[in-house]
């Protein structure tokens, strides 16, 4: 049953429980934990988008340089896969409401997280000139919220 | 923006070096922990080399450290997994035994608990998680005389449950959320499941929360009346005597908003003069302030005022002389002048309820000479340059000693209102939560 504004603010000044106004549960525990997982599928599109455009900015501007693009592009597209297979093997755990992960999924993405600050190629894409990538902004955006929600 | 050449040839250069580069340490963890896995399947982890086993350790170690709440977790998912088993017992109970677990269980994160609990039953609502209800009720009871006294156990709980639903004024919504009847055979069985006969601490924290219950009531109850008084004088109360009726209405709750209004005070008092707090303080502020919606600014400035505006004041307008009583051109001021009236008695209105409200005491606790007012009211409006206000368009200017002002865009009747150099009326404003 959906609730107004004012019981919304109540229920979350009074009690810090956040309900939305269209009266849907939070997400809570593994229940938001898997829909970080889904949501990283979004993440990884989004980024997907940006690199496919990048790819084709780079030779618009240079077009000795179109084999180079391709490269960047293939290999952050292997880093993003990579990503991508760790979190589907994570959303085949996470159906388990016994153990929905495990310590090695969490040290994984984890990782994926430094991995993500500290890449050098990353980071160099983030600063390209030729077209706007967030990758590093999206992608750990993403798997923080999946490390935030493992409990 | 154009990219030059060089910039570009520049960037794919140090690109190119960068593909060279190996391929990342995450890679190279998947493998050696799917061959340490491997090994161990196999059954022979004396073959792993030792910093294969130490990569192994640390990535379970890692995970382990920290985690209070995992203990909890793992014993609702134990419990869980007993429930799904039970064909008796068809509930996909994980959120809810998490928070139920920790709610009951006593331990320094009550706080927490509590929300996780109601969390938890409010995840029923998904269309996953089924209760069967009677099954669960008959279960609780039947543990429930298990005890010592479970008469008096079971009433002491019953009555707690029996008054949150009771409670609809505070609970609108909210017991809709909580089947409290299920909540209350959930627990029930959780207590049981978890070995914790004694109800001691459970029902502290149903206690506390009967307490925020009761008070949510009778404030809720108080601000249900006010509601209608003020629908009676009208949402936009256009003469004195709905503006008094207001005034005295709003002025019959200082108890209720004692408690929001003396935290922001408080807070103010602490951090007058720290402007990286004023963000905190303003956080607070708005807190405390929509903690009693109907005595929010809103409500008391009447409908057209919309929260994220702002709110606008003068400090001090005076009438100098009377307009002239004859004559064409009297009656061209004598129109200004109604026009000037009728804002200014809005608007001495309106000030005289912010002061009395003691929102503009709060806020002037940041009020402080010198750099924090200056700044911190120059960074809150810099965006704005024009506001509506009854209809006018006022427009915004800062002067060079960090006051704000709104001008509009009529003169003020000649001599007859404090002005401005330039013949436009001052008027001051504070920022509107």
């Amino acid at each position: 049953m959906p609730i107004n504004e004012e019981q919304a603010a109540w229920l979350s000044d009074r009690l810090g429980v956040v309900v939305r106004s269209d009266g849907s549960a939070p997400p809570v525990g593994i229940v938001a934990y898997r829909k970080a997982l889904l949501g990283f599928e979004a993440a990884r599109k989004a980024v997907g988008g940006q690199i496919a455009a990048l790819e084709k900015a780079i030779p618009a501007t240079l077009p000795d340089e179109a084999e180079l693009a391709r490269a960047v592009a293939a290999r952050l597209a292997e880093f993003t896969d990579e990503i991508g297979d760790a979190i589907d093997a994570a959303i085949n755990a996470a159906q388990s409401e016994r153990e929905p992960y495990n310590d090695t999924t969490r040290q994984i993405i984890a990782s994926y997280l430094d991995e993500l600050d500290d890449d050098p190629l990353v980071k160099h894409v983030d600063a390209n000139p030729f077209h706007p990538v967030a990758m590093r902004a999206t992608l750990g955006a993403a798997l923080g919220a999946i490390v935030t929600h493992m409990v | 923006m154009p990219i030059s050449e060089a910039d570009a040839r520049a960037w794919c250069n140090q690109a190119r070096a960068l593909l060279a580069l190996p391929k990342g340490k995450t890679r190279d963890l998947i493998a050696k922990v799917s061959d340490a896995e491997r090994l161990v399947a196999a059954g022979k982890p004396a073959e792993m080399s030792d910093p294969e086993w130490a990569t192994v350790t640390d990535a379970l170690a890692t995970a382990k450290g920290g985690m209070p709440a995992r203990k909890e977790l793992e014993s609702a998912q134990r419990m869980n997994a007993r429930g799904q088993n039970d064909p008796g017992f068809g509930i996909n109970k994980a959120p809810l035994l998490e928070g139920l677990t920790g709610a009951l269980d006593g331990t320094a994160k009550k706080i927490t608990a509590r929300k996780l609990a109601m969390e938890g039953l409010l995840a029923l609502e998904q269309p996953a998680d089924t209760v069967k209800i009677g099954t669960l009720e008959a279960r609780g009871q039947a543990r429930l005389a298990q005890l010592d006294d479970p008469a008096a156990a079971f009433a002491k709980v019953k009555a707690y449950f029996t008054r949150c639903d009771a409670a609809e004024g505070a609970l609108a919504g909210l017991a809709d959320y909580l089947d409290l009847a299920a909540a209350q055979a959930i627990a029930t069985d959780c207590r049981r499941e978890t070995k914790e006969l004694d109800l001691g601490d459970a029902l502290d924290d149903l206690d506390t929360l009967e307490e925020i219950v009761r008070d949510a009531k009778a404030e809720q109850a108080k601000v249900a009346t006010l509601k209608v008084d003020l629908a009676s004088a009208g949402e936009q109360p256009a003469t004195e005597a709905d503006w008094k009726l207001l005034y005295e209405k709003t002025t019959e709750f200082e108890e209720i908003k004692k408690t929001g209004l003396n935290a922001a005070l408080d807070y103010a008092r602490k951090t007058k003069g720290k402007e990286p707090q004023l963000q905190a303080f303003e956080t607070k502020l708005i807190d405390a302030v929509a903690a009693w919606p109907a005595l929010s600014l809103q409500a008391r400035l009447g409908a057209g005022y919309q929260p994220g505006e702002l709110a606008w004041i003068v400090e001090r307008v005076k009438r100098l002389q009377e307009p002239p009583a004859d004559g064409p051109e009297a009656k061209k001021q004598k129109a200004d002048a109604a026009e000037w009236d009728k804002l200014l008695v809005d608007i001495d209105t309106k000030w005289g309820l912010f002061v009395a409200s003691g929102y503009n005491k709060a806020l002037r606790g940041v009020d402080i000479p010198g750099a924090v007012k200056t700044d911190y009211v120059r960074a809150r409006t810099a965006a704005i340059r024009t506001l509506k206000v009854g209809g006018r368009t006022y427009v915004k200017s800062s002067s060079d000693s960090g006051g704000v002002s709104l001008k509009t865009g009529f003169p003020a009747p000649p001599g007859g209102y404090e002005r401005n150099a330039d013949g436009k009326l001052m008027v001051s404003f504070i920022y509107h939560l």
